[in-house]
């Protein structure tokens, strides 16, 4: 394996006549992104970012950049963000004028006090870390959980785990690696060029809305490279979107019935024989048995189920049969509860046909070398294709707290890759001290009372509310801290401190990134390394940050350096480096011919059987299916309780109850709800603070067929109000042809920081809470996925105006808090506006 | 007659990213509410042929458009040329630009300022 620099790039800074430092840097979170880590060029002038642009250096990016970039000073230098950490007493949680300013070793102090106190009370687990979606705070999560907190109630607190989690758990059970990505020449020094790389014929592009998000760390925009150069798209996606405009096929699925529409494509394939036999034969097992569970459902059954017509399903599964095609398969395969067999699925779609690991094909991944579950993997050797190197010393908690962690004993699933609580499980126990109390709470990087990932808010609303502390790190206040948190950690933005990004977590090829601090953090804020660097130096935490009397976090550049040698093939240094910017790692073609997979060094996969198990010996081990399957989405009026031991899950369970007590729940709730689609001016609950980006996106919509409209009685920007039993919310009518009659697709994340900030208001975060909607605890089989993509309710028209609308240029702040830059004398030449 | 510049704009593969209408914004100081390229949008609606469909995105240029020319000067390229998600736009003479319009078979703009 062997690495590449551009060597015509330019030097990491270079300075203008007029004094201005160009820095070449990328950006990864705060404020949120994915982990893509594109090219930016940072103008500091007298210490201050004055000017953010594309860097037309970076291998893949080419100087493009999106508006959540080009905005970003609007964020860095926001008279609101908080810069110095502040307090607030528990008793005043929800008034957002109890706070007051707070020296950081106060702050430690007091952490450590609660610390202390909180397990001297409850307990050794009774300690809780709450993480967002995939962050550069992942990097440092298991630092302040296991080695600060040590606690092993480290928790994502998605309702299940519906975000990458489920595809990735997936590819390593079936395929023995990391995540299956198609290839779009990232890891090529002469890119699609470039005389190894193969112009794929195809691109199945399944429930994922890549160019607005850059989803789980790839470049979205390669898709339209692909299609500009030949490549025929094929769409799958509810809606008929932009992207499905350019495919040679759109297929325009119910909500959730992804793998009726994967077993159809298998049918056409076994049927007319178009799958590759020889790398069946050579590489999978378990094909005749998959072959009978794909026999079990004709292609008539998958369009009846799906609305797609037989004919798309036969044409797109002859075309698949065409080598080289490349799979991009998105969150819509996590956020359902039936996704993990739809995975299984698309893998062996991908597999059957012989594209695993070709030129043009799907790639298959490492594994993954962001610290996604660090409980389970910290100091597991012998990882397949890794070489993840002790970076800290070993993991100071017990193996009973490890066997007591919250869900694990439900869902044994999640002590593969992740070995950190079920979050469906773990709000009960907030809610309820079963099996024991939880009440020190971290939340390193997530808003979970925001409609951004949890089920219900306003059950973790209360549920933190029960905490005795709640220390956050964040940018700015929102409607989590406002109403739940006592002490605030002020972070540095990536423009402030050092840090490094692998797309896609590490598993695939190209551009290692260098996050490189071009301007110092504006006040005392501090990056999430310097917060366990410092508390790692308190007697109370130093042993489980020392080997020998060595600090293993004594710098960021010597915590990067060791951190760089997971990387799998990248041997390099951080000094090396920050010195390129960005160095590639180089794509690995049929890493299994090559001995490349298997810690023995031997060709094939890393599975028992050391092939690809479409009969999944791992899944019968975690008491499941061994073959996928389809489930009906539970709000269907095709859904029957007909679910054995084997396929049953908490979703069935629940509906079993729902249908006998609420027989005629169809009527009232005739409409399909999707929620979750991105946006390009934000990013989840974020970026809402940006005047500009509000003038792009000032309110959020729900798109709905014009028809649904009419019966409803709303025009165009209309509020409407969407409902179901479990809540309701309010979000302005996007009128569009696209989305079937019967479906809408509710935008996600809104709240309103223009808004007031006390209890009960909290910044307007009920107003549009489409989260509300979500039950918890409607997930599969394993404990994977949740039905956000396929819930149930109807609309009206709002029968008041929820919010007091602006113009953007005239949104107002009623936000004051003592530690924001506004409030900051020092700042005020820094302060935006 | 002193050589005309303009922008070619690719408006089959416009992903309407806004990219365009925001690098113009910074590059210009230009406030909220003004613009030196806005991206309209056509569609989307089914066309007569089921199964296909009008969607297109066609930034365009307004009287504030001068081309970048302090960015052109000193050897860059426009901004919303370098920041196109989609890779969508270039800045050229407009003879070459427009004989590159003539080979397109999508839809494309030629937009002079």
């Amino acid at each position: 394996m062997a690495t590449y620099i551009d060597e015509h790039a330019a030097p990491r800074v270079r300075v203008l006549e007029d004094g201005t430092e160009v820095h070449r840097t990328s950006p990864w979170s705060p404020p949120g992104c994915h982990g893509m880590g594109c090219g930016v060029l940072a103008y500091v002038k007298d210490g201050k970012c004055v000017k953010i642009e594309g860097d037309p250096d970076h291998p893949t990016t080419k100087g493009r950049l999106c508006v959540r970039c080009l905005r970003v000073l609007d964020l860095i230098y926001h008279p609101d963000r908080i810069v110095h950490p502040m307090y607030r007493d528990p008793k005043d949680r929800g008034n957002a004028d109890a706070w007051k300013v707070v020296s950081w070793d106060w702050a430690y102090d007091k952490i450590e006090e609660e610390i202390n106190k909180c397990k001297e009370k409850y307990g050794p687990n009774s300690l809780t870390v709450l993480t967002g979606t995939g962050r550069e705070a992942g990097r440092y999560m298991t630092n302040t959980s296991a080695r600060i907190c040590v606690t092993t109630n480290q928790c994502y607190t998605q309702t299940g785990f519906s975000c990458m989690a489920p595809r990735d758990t997936v590819c390593s059970m079936i395929g023995g690696a990391g995540y299956i990505e198609y290839d779009f020449a990232n890891g090529l020094p002469g890119r699609y060029d470039d005389p190894e790389y193969v112009q794929p014929k195809y691109l199945l592009n399944w429930g994922r809305d890549s160019l607005r998000s850059n989803p789980d760390g790839t470049w979205g925009h390669s898709i339209i490279e692909l299609l500009k150069r030949g490549t025929k798209l094929i769409n799958v996606d509810p809606r008929v979107n932009w992207l499905s405009t350019r495919a040679l096929y759109y297929m325009q699925l119910r909500p959730n019935t992804d793998t009726a529409l994967a077993f159809g494509l298998l049918r056409v394939l076994i049927d007319e024989d178009l799958y590759d036999h020889e790398f069946v034969e050579k590489w999978c097992y378990g094909f005749d048995e998959f072959k009978e569970r794909v026999m079990e459902h004709t292609v008539e059954w998958a369009a009846e189920v799906t609305e797609v017509p037989a004919e798309t399903i036969r044409a797109v599964a002859r075309c698949l049969a065409e080598k080289p095609w490349g799979l991009n398969m998105g969150l819509a395969n996590d956020q359902n509860p039936n996704g993990v067999q739809s995975v299984h699925c698309l893998y062996a779609l991908v597999a059957i046909t012989g594209n695993l690991d070709i030129p043009g094909g799907t790639n298959i991944g490492w594994n993954i070398t962001l610290d996604f579950g660090g409980n389970q993997f910290d100091n597991v050797d012998g990882v397949a294709g890794s070489k993840k190197r002790e970076t800290v010393p070993p993991n100071p908690v017990t193996q009973e707290q490890r066997d007591s962690t919250v869900g694990l004993d439900v869902y044994p699933i999640y002590k593969l890759l992740l070995g950190k609580a079920v979050p469906d499980e773990f709000l009960p126990t907030l809610e309820t001290d079963e099996p024991y109390p939880v009440r020190f709470c971290w939340i390193l990087h997530t808003n979970p009372v925001a409609p951004t990932n949890t089920a219900q808010p306003s059950r973790w609303h209360k549920a933190l509310k029960r905490m005795d502390f709640v220390v956050a790190q964040d940018i700015f206040m929102n409607p989590t801290i406002a109403s739940c948190c006592d002490l605030f950690l002020p972070l540095a933005t990536w423009l402030e401190h050092d840090g490094y990004i692998t797309q896609l977590m590490g598993e695939h090829p190209g551009p290692v990134a260098a996050m490189v601090k071009a301007v110092e953090p504006v006040g005392d804020c501090k990056s999430e390394f310097e917060i366990v660097h410092d508390l790692a130096q308190r007697p109370a935490f130093r042993d489980n940050f020392y080997v020998d009397g060595e600090s293993k976090v004594e710098s960021i550049e010597r915590y990067i350096s060791e951190d760089l040698t997971k990387v799998v093939g990248f041997d390099h240094d951080w000094e090396y480096l920050k010195e390129h910017v960005q160095v590639c790692r180089k794509t690995e073609y049929r890493k299994y011919e090559r001995g490349m997979l298997r810690p023995d060094g031997q060709p094939g996969f890393n599975t028992t059987t050391g092939k690809v198990e479409l009969f999944s010996l791992m899944f019968a081990a975690c008491g499941g299916d061994p073959l996928p399957y389809y489930e009906e989405p539970i709000f269907s009026e095709y859904w029957k309780d007909d679910a054995d031991d084997l396929h049953s899950c908490a979703a069935s369970r629940f509906m079993a109850d729902y249908t006998n007590e609420h027989p005629n729940w169809k009527d009232e709730y005739p409409i399909t709800i999707t929620t979750g689609a991105r946006n390009w001016a934000s990013f989840h609950s974020e970026h809402r603070q940006s005047k500009m980006l509000r003038e792009i996106k000032p309110y959020p919509v729900v798109a709905m067929h014009p028809d649904l409209a009419e019966e409803i009685g709303v025009t165009e920007g209309e509020w409407v109000c969407i409902e179901n039993p479990w809540g309701k919310c309010y979000e302005k009518a996007k009128i569009t042809p696209i989305i079937k009659p019967n479906v809408v697709m509710a935008d996600h994340g809104w709240w309103y920081p223009e808004e007031d900030m006390s209890e009960p208001n909290i910044g307007g975060v009920w107003k549009s809470n489409i989260n509300e909607l979500i039950p918890n605890n409607l997930v599969g089989h394993y404990g994977f996925g949740a039905p956000m993509k396929c819930m149930i309710g109807r609309l009206s028209k709002a029968d008041h105006v929820p919010l007091v609308e602006h113009a953007p240029q005239d949104l107002p702040s009623l936000q004051n808090f003592p530690g924001s830059i506004k409030n900051d004398p020092a700042l005020q030449n820094l302060m935006a506006e | 007659m002193a050589q005309k510049y303009g922008l070619l704009i690719d408006n089959y593969w416009c992903t309407g990213c806004h990219s365009c209408e925001v690098s113009c914004k910074n590059e210009h100081d230009y406030p909220i509410g003004q613009f030196g390229i806005k991206m309209l949008v056509m569609g989307p609606w089914e066309l007569m042929e089921e199964g296909t469909w009008e969607h297109t995105y066609y930034p365009l240029i307004t009287s504030y458009c001068d081309l970048c020319a302090d960015r052109v000067a000193a050897g860059e390229i426009p901004a919303c040329q370098l920041h196109c998600l989609a890779s969508a736009i270039e800045y050229g003479p407009v003879e070459d630009l427009a004989a590159k319009m003539a080979e397109r078979d999508r839809r494309t703009t030629l937009l002079i300022p």
